[in-house]
């Protein structure tokens, strides 16, 4: 771990007990959580162990979240702005394949917003694939990044049915929906490689997705506040961990109920 | 009500939820034994003081002490370890750096980490006064070589309930170190064969018997001549290898 990130950890470390450090640390960083084995166990049993490692949905709500935050200035500022923002990410918590797959997505996007064509998720997904197996292409093989492209397909072909059935209905059956759509889309990977899937993940994401953003940015803002006033972190912390108990209800819930695991023999 | 109202009411309405958490946790008085798996650690919450009897192999025990105290706390006042093997205090190191333990009583050598005011060497008993809660920590031998017939065993004493937390001591010994009046043991070394023997209980009969065992170890704990012998007495058996952390009310 490099002194920045040791330094923005801490602040997470001492304003949380455990299990809620570990998680917070791997929602906003991708830390690995190895505290507790059994808690382990439980989040891949209730399919959000997307959510603990750096996927690509965590950059991509940090890019929503930057959008919002930086475009109050020119376009062009506000683009630089944000490719800062995320570059300073990247350094601190080092080049996993799933958070390069979503930054080269972003660059793409970004490259056709400058030049003034228009955006295409799709060929952006497949300009970074490309650029993968050009510049790291032992990334290409590894599962994380396999899972973070196919969670991709997935989000494209529901914005299509959403587009194709042009149907006005509510954030969670919105979200609930959009992960049935990536959960079969990413499932074949989850079954090949790890000979399980949960069938829970669709519930449990939709039931939490609303709290990641709002507990990244509590994350960040405690690891910051922490270096300067401790005691003023813990404060900040103090609705953070309502969130972080709800998410841990979910886990707990979910993964101990009957069928919603399958693992193969 | 507009989005900035609604956050505003969604962050009030956490703080207020974790606040009633934090209070519910200051009101309890409990024992909880931690599933912490192959090892042991017991965790007391009275009010504002905190016990932990013993810390488990890692860092799992983090996860049961987080579980119970208030959000605002980030001190134990009494840690106790029973011997120096790694299922018993193999989690002090991560525990000293999470929290401030402000009393460590353990067997010699002292733990390098900890200061010379927060430790005190268990050499024969010591006792501690804690509101309606008495803990006595008695070195179970002077005389035996063996690290777990020395090991240091604990009494905890309640208007309600004694606890005997008999750490990795063998049967024999169990019989004339249990209190008569114990109601709840903490069956010695996991549930091991050496452990209980049939004339163990003889002198005390507990009303529940407690395993700190991890699911699927190595050694085959709990032994069947241990539950055999337990069954035998009509002894309710709870186990957190099977049923996970067991939290007892001590009100």
């Amino acid at each position: 771990m490099n002194t920045a990130l040791s330094l923005a950890v801490a602040g997470i470390d001492a304003s949380f007990h455990e299990p809620y450090a570990s998680l917070m640390k791997g929602l906003v960083y991708g830390l690995p959580i190895q505290i507790d084995p059994a808690f382990k166990q439980e989040i891949i049993r209730s399919g959000l162990a997307h959510l603990v490692v750096l996927s690509g949905a965590n950059v991509t709500l940090l890019v929503q979240f930057s959008e919002k935050l930086f475009f109050s200035f020119s376009k062009r500022m506000g683009i630089v702005l944000q490719l800062i923002f995320l570059g300073a990410f990247v350094l601190l918590v080092g080049p996993q394949a799933p958070l390069m797959r979503a930054v080269c997505m972003f660059i793409c996007t970004v490259v056709c917003i400058l030049t003034g064509r228009p955006s295409l998720i799709g060929w952006n997904l497949f300009l970074t694939v490309l650029l993968v197996s050009l510049l790291q292409p032992q990334w290409i093989t590894s599962v994380s990044f396999q899972l973070s492209v196919f969670a991709t397909i997935g989000i494209i072909i529901w914005g299509i049915i959403l587009a194709r059935i042009d149907l006005k209905m509510n954030a969670f059956l919105e979200v609930f929906l959009e992960s049935w759509v990536v959960f079969l889309v990413t499932a074949p990977v989850s079954i090949w490689y790890f000979k399980s899937v949960s069938l829970m993940s669709p519930l449990s994401t939709a039931l939490v997705s609303w709290l990641i953003v709002p507990l990244m940015i509590a994350g960040f803002a405690i690891s910051l506040i922490h270096i300067v006033l401790p005691s003023l972190a813990l404060l900040v912390a103090l609705p953070a961990q309502a969130g972080l108990q709800f998410i841990i209800w979910t886990i707990q819930t979910t993964s101990h109920l009957p069928f919603g695991y399958i693992l193969l023999p | 009500m507009n989005l900035n109202k609604k956050t505003v009411f969604l962050i009030g309405l956490s703080c207020l939820f974790t606040l009633i958490l934090s209070v519910r946790s200051l009101s309890s008085f409990k024992v909880v034994f931690c599933d912490v798996g192959q090892g042991a650690a017991t965790f007391i919450q009275l009010g504002s003081y905190q016990a932990l009897i013993d810390t488990g192999p890692d860092g799992r025990v983090l996860s049961c002490i987080g579980k119970h105290i208030s959000y605002f706390d980030h001190t134990i006042e009494t840690v106790i370890i029973s011997h120096n093997q790694k299922d018993h205090n193999g989690a002090l190191l991560s525990l000293s750096q999470k929290y401030h333990l402000a009393h460590v009583y353990g067997p010699a050598p002292q733990p390098p980490f900890l200061d010379d005011s927060q430790f005190t060497e268990v050499k024969d008993t010591d006792i501690l006064y804690q509101n309606s809660l008495t803990i006595t920590i008695h070195k179970a031998s002077q005389s035996s070589s063996s690290i777990n017939d020395s090991a240091n065993v604990v009494t905890l004493k309640t208007p309600h309930q004694t606890i005997f937390l008999s750490s990795d001591i063998s049967g024999g010994e169990l019989k004339g170190l249990m209190p008569i009046g114990t109601t709840i043991l903490e069956v010695p070394h996991h549930g091991s064969k050496y452990g209980l023997f049939p004339d163990s209980l003889d002198l005390a009969l507990p009303t529940l018997a407690v395993i700190s065992v991890g699911a699927r170890n190595t050694y085959g704990h709990p032994s069947h001549e241990a539950l055999d012998i337990l069954k035998a007495k009509n002894i309710p058996i709870w186990r957190t290898d099977t049923q996970g952390e067991l939290e007892i009310n001590l009100r």
